[in-house]
């Protein structure tokens, strides 16, 4: 069966396994990854993972040198893991199948 | 900056309320965290507002579009309203050339004088006639009243 994430979403879930996250927080891990994407991207694609009952969503409320702050927060739910767990058990057979072939191709040369 | 800010949040009031709340809130406000504590130029501070607007804008017209996975009920209208309109021009493109150009109506051959033809000639004759009638809707001629049957 193909994954239900994509790669984006897949390494979203990844760094939301081990604790809940703000989006600033998440963001900055992703562009530590080498993802490029502007804020408003950032939230659409956290909407779309909230819609589909992935990730959940809140606001907490920060008061930042005397600024009232609404950072939003995410966690990942119980479907969000067994929709990576899929994914993750997709790409290991993927990587089986492939090492089976390039151990083909290498006899073979 | 609190102008800046004043007219972020107008606009914000124009998006609609999910988006809003789910996009572009969050997207804004960390961006006035990282003004806070980046302490950022204030010509970089307008660029990415400006920037933070003009994404929205780009992301809310798909917003509009397309929610949870299908067209939203504009999309379909404005599809709806797409295909009325193809259909429109379609028609007026077919009815301009032949409203300002119609086809002319083609002229019966002359009838022959009685009795000068040929017997087969004048069968051929009569044959090309009834065809060209029956081309210009001319309704049948009677077998007497041709003046080439004999």
């Amino acid at each position: 069966m193909l994954p239900r994430l994509s790669h984006l979403q897949f390494l979203v879930i990844a760094n939301l396994l081990a604790d809940d996250l703000a989006g600033r927080d998440l963001r900055a891990r992703l562009r530590g990854a080498g993802v490029r994407q502007s804020g408003p991207a950032f939230y659409q694609m956290m909407a779309g993972l909230e819609d589909r009952g992935f990730v959940a969503g809140w606001y907490e409320q920060q008061v930042v040198e005397g600024q009232i702050l609404r950072e939003r927060h995410y966690k990942v739910l119980a479907s969000g893991r067994k929709a990576w767990l899929g994914t993750r058990d997709f790409y290991q057979r993927a990587i089986g199948l492939s090492s089976d072939v390039m151990a083909r191709v290498r006899g073979g040369a | 900056m609190a102008r800046s800010d004043r007219a972020l949040r107008a606009f914000a009031r124009l998006l609609p309320r999910e988006f809003r709340e789910r996009v572009f809130d969050p997207a804004f406000s960390d961006l006035r965290r990282e003004e806070i504590e980046g302490g950022a130029a204030r010509k970089t501070r307008q660029l990415r507002r400006t920037l933070l607007v003009l994404e929205s804008l780009r992301l809310v017209v798909l917003f509009a579009l397309w929610r949870h996975r299908r067209p939203t009920r504009l999309a379909s209208v404005l599809i709806l309203i797409l295909g009325i309109a193809a259909v429109v021009v379609q028609r007026i493109r077919y009815e301009g050339p032949r409203r300002h150009n119609p086809v002319p109506e083609r002229a019966a051959p002359a009838v022959p004088p009685r009795g000068t033809l040929p017997p087969g000639a004048a069968a051929e004759a009569c044959c090309q006639l009834e065809q060209t009638r029956i081309a210009n809707g001319v309704p049948a001629s009677t077998p007497a009243g041709d003046g080439l049957r004999p």
